[in-house]
């Protein structure tokens, strides 16, 4: 089985600083890792290779140094890595990215599991992994916590809900999203990271994707447009509603009407 | 209470004497809990120290000095008398440079923690390693404490260039390493007095182990200075020290290596140790760690990644020089391949996420213990003896027959590096415990009987006087108090700490 994992290179989230003035991050001196989610994303994959034979590819979009955490993956057992990177793809919002990364498995082609993690730690949106699904027109399950059975063809997955979890089954090809309940993401190994020392990704830019329109990436053409960044103000003006869990739940919908919020 | 107002000193030196806060000052991380004094002095300069140790030593008002509380012998807890707190003397003075590294001067009561920072700023590295990083370095130096570098580094005696002591009579003692040498094994330590105090090297058994923390050192032509490094506060207040810094490594990176069995795991770890004495093989590990199998089942709940067939495993960090990443790793690799250890069975870490969750993994292992102690409401016993290289795989033996033969609950881990692993026994019910505290003592004597020493990291302190008798003997404990009574005549530094009280009477 061809399993696609798909990666993202973040700031170390324990030491992110602020530039206040600005409302962006400080980048400089601070160490870049692999979004911790895309760990379980790899290990999980590395799991079904183990289990069914064939080959874990891992892509990431990002700027050179992301090869980095390309060599990561390598060194955590992964067989090939992609880089995507070209100043016309820079500035990308969450749509663009994922149209760029669905061109890119459109001109690989032969893959049948496509994973990601939950979400990247560094936007929080969690939405790049479904607007993939959704340019390849395939079926996706969000927020896996368990594969119960694989095969080359069908999945059958437990998805991580708020009050517990559903089973979903879906046929192959598909894309997954995972949650860290999921497994326990392997540390690199002796020899992986040997050979990932001396590995050099693949490295693609939108001139090696064919019909890739630029005009749908880059900052021009994404859709999100960045109006203002700002740290919120903390507000603690909380009210207590009072009684028995009917009776609070009976004020509690009577106030959110009158906020217009449901009707 | 002592027969003179508290009054008369408190001016220059802050006497306290609220019972509320003097409790918080009368634990460590021992769990010995008879600790109690009359008042809590904290002086500020080295003066104050000789001014009020002069005092004390005429009203013979017992000392017994406070570092930063982590010690697990109650070296530092009072049993009456006055407890002299160091924590004022916390100046860390700047770094020096050398060809090779650099040096510091402080105070006592600077925090490991805040020298491994100011000399990683530096671009260098304090190469003891204590686990704890709050203890203070006076601490750490009047308990020669070491850590998992020490296989690479030693212990913290080879990093202390030079120290100030202040004895009880108030006189004020400096030692620089290598300034002076024994003429047949007569000490001689010059005083601000302008007096020359003299002492016989203390007569021990000698021993043939690389780190020891019970009793005086002694050897011949030994540096007096030494004789001032594992001495648990017993001859005298440590004001200040001179401590070696190294240059830091470019680079270092962790491996865990999984093995089926122990003996594997053992036998690897002895030619490790070989062929870091052998300068041809380049990567000697700074630190080499063992767990056992009891120790990986205790922590496959939380670390599900443990290979199911494991038994044993090594933990190594390695450290490089600039460019020689590649090389550390090909030899590792190489080795590892020679002996049969396939991928699956290594974890590597370099990366400061990966870096520490293997740290996790090395301190999951006191804290599951722990965990299970509290569950049972019985103390566990611990071990801490370490044995000379060639007695090593014996006495390994010795453990496992005996915690076999009783059928008793335990794990083994530790310093593999310096043949000083930790037996923890886990006691399900009183007479388990009983059979356990035996056992400790019998394998205490084994050790001894093979050159090793009852404790090479814990100390002796307050809590393990038994232990000390079985390494020495009664001649030996004499010996160490006829050293003590040169050094504080009067009697009155951590009394109890090493060996009882009883033989300074
Ligand atoms: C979780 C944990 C891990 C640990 N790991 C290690 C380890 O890896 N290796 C190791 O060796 N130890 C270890 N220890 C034990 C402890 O940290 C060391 O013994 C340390 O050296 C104690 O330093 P301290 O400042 O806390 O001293 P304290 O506990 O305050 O005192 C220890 C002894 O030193 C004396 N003393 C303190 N300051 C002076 C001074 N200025 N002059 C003269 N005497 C003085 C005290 O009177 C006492 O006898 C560990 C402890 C804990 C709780």
């Amino acid at each position: 089985m061809n399993i696609i994992v798909l990666i993202k290179q973040v700031v170390a989230t324990t030491n992110v600083k602020i530039n206040h003035d600005t409302g962006t991050l400080i980048r400089d001196g601070v160490e870049s890792i692999m979004n911790p989610f895309d760990e379980y994303a790899i290990e999980e994959g590395l799991r079904i290779k183990e289990k069914l034979g064939g080959k874990v590819t891992v892509i990431t979009m990002g700027p050179p140094m992301s090869k980095e955490i390309i060599r990561k993956a390598i060194g955590m057992g992964a067989d090939e890595g992609y880089l995507i990177t070209d100043k016309q793809i820079a500035g990308s919002d969450t749509w663009a990215t994922a149209y760029t990364l669905a061109q890119v498995l459109k001109k690989i082609g032969d893959y049948q599991l496509i994973i990601t993690g939950k979400q990247a730690v560094d936007g929080d949106t969690a939405q790049v992994g479904p607007e993939v699904a959704a340019c390849l027109d395939l079926p996706i399950i969000s927020w896996v916590r368990k594969i119960e059975e694989i095969s080359e063809t069908a999945i059958r997955a437990e998805r991580l809900m708020e009050d517990g979890y559903d089973v979903v089954e879906s046929p192959l090809p598909a894309l997954i999203s995972v949650v860290k309940e999921i497994n326990e993401p392997r540390l690199e190994s002796l020899k992986g990271k040997m050979k990932a020392k001396k590995y050099e990704p693949i490295v693609w830019g939108v001139g090696d994707m064919p019909d890739f329109d630029t005009a749908q990436v880059g900052l021009q053409g994404s859709p999100t447009r960045v109006v203002k960044t700002f740290t919120p103000a903390r507000e603690y003006n909380g009210e207590r509603i009072e009684g028995n869990a009917a009776q609070a739940a009976a004020v509690l919908s009577q106030k959110i009407k009158a906020l217009n919020i449901i009707k | 209470m002592l027969g003179y107002p508290a009054e008369e000193e408190a001016a220059a030196l802050l006497i306290k004497i609220d019972p509320s806060v003097i409790t918080g000052y009368l634990e460590d991380a021992s769990g010995f809990t008879q600790g109690y004094a009359e008042r809590l002095v904290i002086p500020e300069t080295e003066s104050e120290v000789a001014e009020y140790l002069k005092q004390a030593s005429r009203k013979k008002e017992s000392i017994t000095i406070v570092g930063g509380r982590t010690g697990v012998s109650a070296g530092c807890i009072a049993q009456g008398g006055t407890l002299l707190s160091m924590e004022r003397l916390d100046t860390l003075n700047k770094i020096e440079l050398t060809g090779e590294g650099g040096w510091v001067t402080l105070g006592p009561a600077v925090r490991l923690e805040t020298l491994i920072s100011a000399a990683s700023q530096a671009g260098l590295l304090y190469g003891p390693d204590p686990t704890e990083k709050t203890g203070t370095l006076g601490g750490n130096a009047s308990t020669n404490a070491s850590g998992g570098r020490s296989f690479k580094y030693g212990a913290t005696r080879e990093h202390v260039l030079a120290l100030t002591a202040v004895l009880s009579t108030g006189e004020i003692l400096r030692l620089e390493r290598g300034r002076s040498r024994t003429s047949q094994d007569l000490l001689k330590f010059p005083l601000s007095s302008g007096r020359t105090l003299e002492c016989q090297r203390p007569l021990l058994p000698s021993l043939e182990v690389t780190k020891n923390a019970a009793g005086y050192f002694s050897v011949p032509d030994m540096d007096p200075i030494d004789l001032l490094i594992g001495m648990d506060g017993t001859l005298a207040v440590i004001t200040s020290l001179k401590l070696k810094l190294l240059r830091a490594p470019a680079g270092r990176f962790t491996l865990a290596v999984f093995f089926p069995d122990m003996p594997s795991a053992v036998d690897c770890a002895a030619i490790i140790r070989n062929q870091t004495k052998d300068s041809a093989f380049q990567t000697g590990p700074a630190s080499l760690e063992f767990m056992d199998q009891q120790a990986l089942d205790l922590l496959r709940p939380e670390f599900p990644n443990i290979p199911d067939i494991s038994r044993a495993v090594l933990l190594m960090e390695q450290e490089y020089s600039p460019g020689k990443q590649d090389e550390a790793l090909a030899q590792w690799s190489e080795f590892l391949d020679q002996r049969g250890v396939s991928e699956n069975m290594i974890w590597y870490a370099e990366t400061e996420p990966d870096v520490r969750r293997l740290q996790e993994f090395r301190h999951a292992l006191p804290e599951a213990v722990n965990r299970l102690v509290r569950q049972r409401n019985f103390p566990k016993v611990g071990t801490d003896m370490a044995v000379p290289e060639k007695a090593f795989p014996e006495m390994l033996n010795i453990y496992r027959r005996g915690l076999e033969s009783l059928g008793l609950q335990y794990l083994i881990f530790g310093h593999i590096g310096e043949c000083h692993l930790h037996v923890n026994i886990l006691p399900r019910q009183a007479s388990e415990f009983q059979a356990a505290k035996d056992l400790y003592l019998q394998f205490a004597r084994e050790a001894v009987a093979r050159g090793g020493t009852v404790s090479a990291e814990h100390g002796i302190g307050k809590i393990k006087h038994a232990f000390m008798e079985i390494m020495v003997g009664e001649p030996g404990l004499r010996e160490m108090a006829r050293v003590k009574r040169i050094f504080d005549p009067a009697g009155i530094l951590n009394r109890g700490n090493i060996f009882p009280e009883k033989y300074l009477d």
